[in-house]
């Protein structure tokens, strides 16, 4: 045996190597895994070269690429400053008109809030003579766009337009030396004529100096000119100037005339209030009107709720805004009318009946002393609590009278957290007089 | 393939690499085999292990050598692979064994011989591999002849520019 492996050497070398593979892979398809060692050790003595490898030719290829192979450079970098200079026009186009659309949503919303009747133009030009502040719109009368129409923005007013042709128009600036636009200043209700200067700002002259005005205060126009709807924000006060017997109050314009791009042009105009926030304030703060369904939790609150002459005030609420047989309420002229009902009805006269010449009622009649009105299902429960509070109090003291009386209007009006109080209580003191 | 070499003849053309160079040389084919593909897919198809294989093992003129280098880089090209060990062992240990035994009885110094074994060895090498597959495996593997003999040519041709490249780092005993 040691002999034919002697003779045999070779080959038999070569079968025990076969034979010893082929055991271990039979041992690893029987077991159904492979020999993990081995994996690991081959993986582990190869990963260095890769690495190794790995890092060479990156190295190699990094410097080759930045450094060596570099034929193509000039005009890749010549191309890619073309596409650049052509992305960044562009750029700059998408962004005018993303400008563009964005200023168009916000004009064609100001558009639907006015009541004015409007059409969006575009400023297409610029007048020739550099004194003047002009604009060139693109529509004309085709557009339905005449001489006198107001020009406005949403930041505020324009100019007018000054001559209107068939596909343009000029727009006469406010600011400039020859327009003037009739105006109101919110805070203090003056009123006056804004004139241009040319500059960028315009001036209100022959403001009586009593006026009393603020650096601030938004003016906006009158509509005494005929030609710019009432309402619409004209500047900001920004300088004043006292003269012997006037003062002049310069105004910053509230819209950009110096780059309009988009305007509307009022073809139509209707008069607006001014925005009631540039309404004069009432000193302190007035609380919100109380929720419908409050009712006091305790009788501490309810305590609280009962007014100084008894009355509930409570149920004045109540009454009106949420029992079950609530009656709308009422205003001022209301109430006021049935007072006169009620004096009507007490001295037997029916208005609208009489005769020419026939005597009126007599109206100074105090209406705590009249019964109140049958069947009449707007007399409230407020107004019969305090009738009959006032007519008990008038029987123990003639002169609280007219504090009944005017505790009586003030109620409905208290409920419905207006100031409407003060102008009853002054319109029974006219009547009494 | 005629009569075996006498082995003084053997022994006068036998030459030897630097110490560590031949293992330095199969991790480098190892290494190469599978990075090589990730940046030239074609690459993926040369089996450059199998061609040190038959270079080291004609450089050993013995075929114990030869069946030795090819087990142990068969194996190592098992090692690199998700498939059970033994599949390339095998075959490159009958590679090596070949290859050794043929460097006895021919002269393998010559480049047209070399290009010839190495194309022999490859579709060897393919034969087995194919057969350990099928029928010792059970895996199913289609049979491109054409591609296995032009990549026959090819593993010859990069022996030629190869081997040369071994050769001079080889030294005369």
């Amino acid at each position: 045996m040691v002999e034919l492996f002697t003779r045999y050497r070779n080959t038999s070398a070569l079968l025990v190597v076969l034979a010893l593979q082929l055991a271990l892979l039979a041992y690893q398809v029987k077991r159904g895994d492979d020999a993990r060692l081995l994996h690991v050790w081959t993986a582990a003595a190869i990963a260095p070269l890769q690495k190794a490898m790995s890092g060479a030719s990156h190295f190699v290829a990094s410097g080759w690429n930045d450094y060596v192979w570099l034929v193509d450079t000039r005009q890749e970098n010549r191309q890619l400053r073309r596409q650049l200079d052509e992305l960044k026009l562009e750029n700059q186009h998408l962004q005018r008109s993303m400008g563009q659309f964005e200023r168009g949503q916000v004009l064609q919303q100001y558009q639907q809030s006015v009541l004015s009747q409007t059409v969006i133009s575009q400023v297409i030009g610029v007048g020739s003579n550099p004194n003047s502040k002009e604009i060139f719109l693109d529509l004309g009368t085709d557009a339905g766009v005449g001489a006198g129409m107001a020009v406005v923005t949403p930041d505020g007013i324009a100019g007018k337009v000054h001559a209107a042709h068939g596909g343009t128009s000029l727009v006469l600036l406010f600011n400039d030396p020859e327009a003037a636009v009739g105006v109101l200043l919110a805070r203090s209700r003056a009123r006056g004529v804004l004139k241009g200067t040319g500059s960028a700002f315009c001036l209100i002259d022959y403001v009586d100096r009593d006026v009393e005005v603020r650096i601030g205060e938004k003016v906006y126009t009158s509509g005494d000119d005929r030609i710019y709807p009432k309402g619409l924000l004209v500047g900001t006060v920004t300088r004043l100037e006292q003269a012997s017997e006037f003062q002049r109050i310069y105004v910053k314009p509230a819209a950009p005339l110096n780059r309009l791009e988009e305007v509307l042009v009022i073809t139509s105009g209707v008069h607006q209030q001014l925005p009631s926030s540039s309404a004069p304030q009432p000193p302190g703060r007035l609380l919100p009107p109380p929720p419908a369904d409050f009712k006091p939790s305790n009788p501490v609150e309810s305590g609280l709720l009962r007014n100084r002459n008894g009355g509930d005030a409570w149920g004045s609420y109540q009454t009106e805004d949420s029992s079950p047989d609530a009656v709308p309420r009422a205003t001022d002229a209301d109430r006021l009318k049935r007072r006169y009902l009620r004096i009507g009805q007490a001295q037997g006269h029916r208005f609208g009946e009489g005769e020419p010449g026939s005597p009126a009622p007599d109206f100074n009649l105090q209406t705590a002393r009249l019964p109140l009105l049958a069947g009449d299902p707007s007399t409230t429960q407020a107004e019969i609590g305090s009738s009959a509070v006032a007519r008990r109090r008038q029987a123990e003291s003639p002169t609280e009278q007219a504090g009944a009386e005017t505790t009586q209007a003030a109620a409905p009006g208290s409920a419905t957290g207006s100031g409407a109080s003060d102008e009853s209580g002054s319109e029974e003191r006219r009547d009494r007089r | 393939m005629g009569q075996p070499l006498s082995p003084s003849l053997v022994r006068e053309n036998a030459t030897r690499m630097m110490t560590g160079l031949p293992v330095v040389i199969a991790v480098a084919a190892l290494a190469a085999q599978v990075y090589l593909p990730l940046y030239v897919r074609t690459l993926g198809l040369f089996d450059l292990p199998l061609l040190v294989v038959a270079y080291l093992a004609l450089l050993g003129r013995r075929p114990i050598v030869g069946l030795l280098i090819g087990a142990a880089v068969g194996l190592a090209q098992d090692g690199l692979t998700h498939g059970p060990l033994g599949v390339f062992g095998m075959t490159k240990t009958v590679v090596g064994y070949l290859a050794g035994w043929a460097s006895q009885v021919i002269e393998v110094g010559l480049p047209g011989v070399r290009g010839i074994l190495v194309a022999i060895f490859f579709l060897l090498h393919q034969f087995l591999f194919w057969t350990v597959q099928t029928v010792l495996l059970g895996n199913e593997l289609a049979v491109d002849l054409v591609l296995t003999f032009g990549l026959a040519a090819g593993h010859a041709a990069a022996a030629l520019l190869l081997y040369r490249l071994f050769d001079r780092w080889k030294k005369t005993s």
